[in-house]
């Protein structure tokens, strides 16, 4: 028992890693039940009309990339998905570049074509000022897309000028940008916002959904698979939440082990 | 990218994976190695993206006629004076009207995004159904009950009123420690996903399980 007590750390590690493994080489299929956040956010989304543009802002680092790399596959799935909406992509973060290349030739099955259907801005440098520059005038903020291509020889680009022509917003939040878009584009313009966000940025972004300010989010790898469930896919999210109803379910019981182990101990006194 | 190469890649990022796992048995030079090699991946990738943003938003504007764009180059090219003693309170300059703009930006959509709206969505109505109506009051009593505690300069004489006080930064602080606890579990939930998404890599990936 005092071996146990010393290596509790490497125990708990060691536990965790054992269930993982086997949820994932055995799923269970346990039932994943899509909350009121990740349907408002599909149904915002499958809203789009022929003609609609949607900004949809990569505002993410690589460390964050494995906790919500299969909601953005899903969400992009899905817009892909929509015919003839606009897709207007741009990046607050220099890491957002990479994370396009590598995501859109896996989201892109359905044939949009680029410049046409969808266009890449690359990463605009200038955090909140440039969101607002973007907001207000996307020509004279971005003169160029990703590769230097100019706007005007984007078809796409012709008749999108500012947030006025954008009908849906989507981001990738994972911390003050969030904010960002909220001050600069959703009070301004009011376009409906959603966003893709991180387990530990949840409360921050309940407040903005309760109120209306946003219109639906997914929150990691849960998220993800509640999108998936919705757009009738089985990808990276489902595929992992078997493992993460488990998990949860031993730390529940580990906290509560632990927490009886501490008042079990003798304590106070000099 | 064919098969081989992407196989290669794999690989590289499976041993990289378990590198940088290691550190759960003790602190060892593989780690240290894999750690050290993401940051310096991490900026050397930084200075190329921000170069190539430069080249987008500054040198083909130029090159395009626009002079307007040497304003913000001088300015930035003013913040690497910091280096030169003499002549270091020039990049002053530049942080300033950063922060003057940023500032200004800020708080002219913040008034009407996270204030105004933030207390119009605390004004609900006590109608509805029994979950909505439970809400609407927890909501607007929590609200209430926490705004309170963080008043700090109020301090009553009479007994009853100031145990009334403490009694509501009391009750407050219960709520903060629910939002605390929800903040804690979502950072918790990033953790688990992190370590599921690459373990299930490993299997699957890399191992072809």
């Amino acid at each position: 028992m005092k071996t146990l007590q010393k290596n509790e750390t490497k125990v708990i590690n060691a536990a965790i890693i054992i269930v993982i493994v086997f949820a994932s080489l055995v799923p269970t299929g346990l039932p994943i039940t899509v909350s009121e956040a990740t349907t408002k956010m599909y149904q915002g989304l499958s809203g789009l009309k022929p003609g609609d543009v949607v900004w949809f802002s990569f505002d993410q680092v690589f460390v964050v990339l494995p906790e919500v790399k299969a909601s953005i596959q899903a969400v992009l799935q899905h817009l892909f998905m929509i015919q003839g909406i606009k897709i207007l992509i741009t990046s607050a973060y220099a890491d957002g570049p990479a994370i396009y290349e590598g995501m859109i030739s896996v989201t892109n099955k359905y044939g949009k074509v680029y410049g046409t259907d969808y266009v890449f801005l690359g990463y605009v440098v200038g955090n909140e000022m440039s969101i607002a520059n973007l907001a207000k005038d996307i020509k004279t903020a971005c003169p160029v897309d990703n590769y230097g291509t100019p706007l005007s020889q984007l078809p796409m680009m012709n008749n999108v000028n500012s947030a006025s022509d954008i009908a849906r917003y989507v981001t990738i939040t994972l911390g003050p940008q969030f904010y960002w878009y909220i001050r600069q584009v959703v009070a301004p313009y009011k376009i409906p916002m959603y966003t893709i966000s991180v387990g530990y940025f949840l409360s921050e972004i309940m407040p903005f959904f309760a109120s209306g300010q946003l219109g639906g989010y997914i929150v990691g790898l849960k998220g993800g698979a509640e999108y998936e469930t919705l757009i009738g896919t089985k990808g990276l999210a489902s595929r992992g939440a078997d493992a993460m109803s488990l998990v949860y379910g031993l730390l529940m019981v580990t906290i509560v082990a632990v927490n009886i182990n501490y008042w079990r101990k003798p304590r106070g006194g000099k | 990218m064919d098969a081989f190469t992407i196989g290669v890649g794999t690989t590289v990022a499976a041993l990289f994976t378990l590198m940088i796992y290691s550190i759960l048995f003790k602190e060892n030079v593989l780690y240290r190695f894999a750690e050290s090699t993401a940051i310096a991946v991490a900026v050397g990738y930084g200075v190329v993206t921000t170069l190539k943003s430069l080249r987008t938003s500054t040198y083909i504007p130029l090159t395009n006629g626009n002079m307007l764009v040497l304003i913000p180059l001088f300015l930035g090219v003013l913040t690497y004076l910091t280096f030169i003693k003499k002549y270091a309170w020039l990049s002053l300059w530049p942080i300033g009207f950063l922060t003057g703009v940023g500032l200004g930006l800020s708080v002219r959509g913040a008034i009407q995004a996270q204030l105004i709206e933030q207390i119009d969505a605390t004004i609900l109505p006590l109608t509805g159904s029994s979950t909505d109506l439970f809400n609407n009051i927890i909501i607007f009593i929590s609200t209430i009950a926490v705004l309170y505690y963080f008043l700090f300069t109020i301090n009553f004489k009479n007994p009853t009123v100031n145990s009334v006080s403490e009694g509501v930064r009391k009750f407050a602080r219960y709520f903060i420690m629910v939002g605390l606890g929800v903040g804690f579990s979502g950072a918790s939930l990033s953790w688990i996903v992190d370590v599921i998404v690459r373990i299930q890599f490993l299997l699957f990936e890399w191992l072809h399980l």
